[in-house]
């Protein structure tokens, strides 16, 4: 008789995108893997530019992850920007998402980036966890 | 005899720091209670930031009451207060914040500067125990004031676990 057992493997995907000078919303997608789950454990990004906001949203269930609730917000609701989204890769290391958060295997993650620097800015979101591969015990 | 000369060194190196769990956030494990890789209790939950945003004269204080995600636990506090110059230049701002149904200050009395409260930009300060916002609407108030004698932009933002309600 054959059972299986979930094997966790260091796993990095990346959102690549590269933001043109005062664009609003820029898609940028991440697509978790069809082979396995997805735990989400860091965060880190890098940008040219810290003046970039982003959206985060479950495409599946379009939950988002980035909540504006102030009236006030200048320039409408174009996001989180992304230094306190994940921290500065250059000073900080990542950002601990603290929690584990499991993301499941071929969902999509909307990204919809923002930037205010009125310079082309390049953008990369690394999510850091793991794969939670299901494989066949011998 | 060394009487309470000897004996009162030794005591104190015995405490438990009350710093013990403030561990930088390098370590996932370091982040929370001594040896726990995170806060229990909030598995399931979905990552959420919460943010709320204003465009500052200069030394203006303004604030805002604004919906948090129901069962939200707080984790950590983020900032981000810049001038319109380019390169942007970090200003510095206070702060107070305010849980409203369950009416608690998290700074009574005198606003705390941004910078102690989460960190520079692009650090955060995260608790060593999670804060609910309890009730079915919950809500935060966010007063600031821009130190500045410059207009700024400054956002300010609460990151935490939403949809757990802790046992």
């Amino acid at each position: 008789m054959s059972s299986t057992q979930i094997v966790k493997v260091p796993r990095v995907l990346i959102v690549d995108v590269v933001v043109a000078a005062s664009a609003t919303l820029t898609p940028g997608a991440l697509s978790i893997p069809n082979d396995a789950d997805f735990e989400w454990w860091w965060l880190s990004i890098f940008r040219t530019d810290p003046r970039l906001k982003v959206l985060i949203t479950e495409s599946a269930t379009q939950r988002p992850f980035i909540y504006s609730g102030s009236p006030q917000t200048p320039g409408g609701f174009l996001g989180v920007f992304v230094d306190n989204l994940a921290g500065l890769v250059s000073s900080n290391g990542e950002f601990p998402i603290a929690v584990p958060y499991v993301m499941p295997a071929s969902r999509s993650y909307q990204h919809q980036f923002s930037d205010l620097s009125a310079a082309q800015n390049t953008v990369q979101v690394a999510y850091h966890g793991f794969a939670l591969l299901q494989v066949a015990n011998s | 005899m060394g009487g309470l000369n000897t004996i009162l060194p030794r005591l104190i190196n015995t405490l438990v720091s009350p710093r013990v769990a403030m561990i930088p956030k390098v370590f996932q494990r370091g982040t929370y209670r001594h040896g726990e890789a995170n806060p229990p209790g909030l598995e399931g939950g979905m990552p959420a930031w919460v943010y709320a945003e204003f465009a500052l004269q200069a030394q203006e204080t303004q604030d805002t009451t604004y919906p948090v995600p129901a069962g939200f636990n707080l984790l950590s506090f983020s900032a981000f207060c810049i001038d319109g110059s380019t390169p942007p230049v970090e200003e510095p701002f206070r702060v107070q914040l305010y849980d409203v149904n369950r009416q608690l200050d998290f700074i009574p009395g005198k606003a705390v500067n941004g910078g102690e409260i989460a960190g520079n930009r692009g650090r955060q300060f995260f608790l060593t125990e999670p804060h609910f916002f309890s009730g079915s609407e919950p809500q935060a108030q966010l007063r600031v004031s821009n130190m500045a004698i410059v207009a700024v932009t400054l956002q300010f933002a609460l990151y935490g676990i939403q949809g757990v309600i802790p046992q």
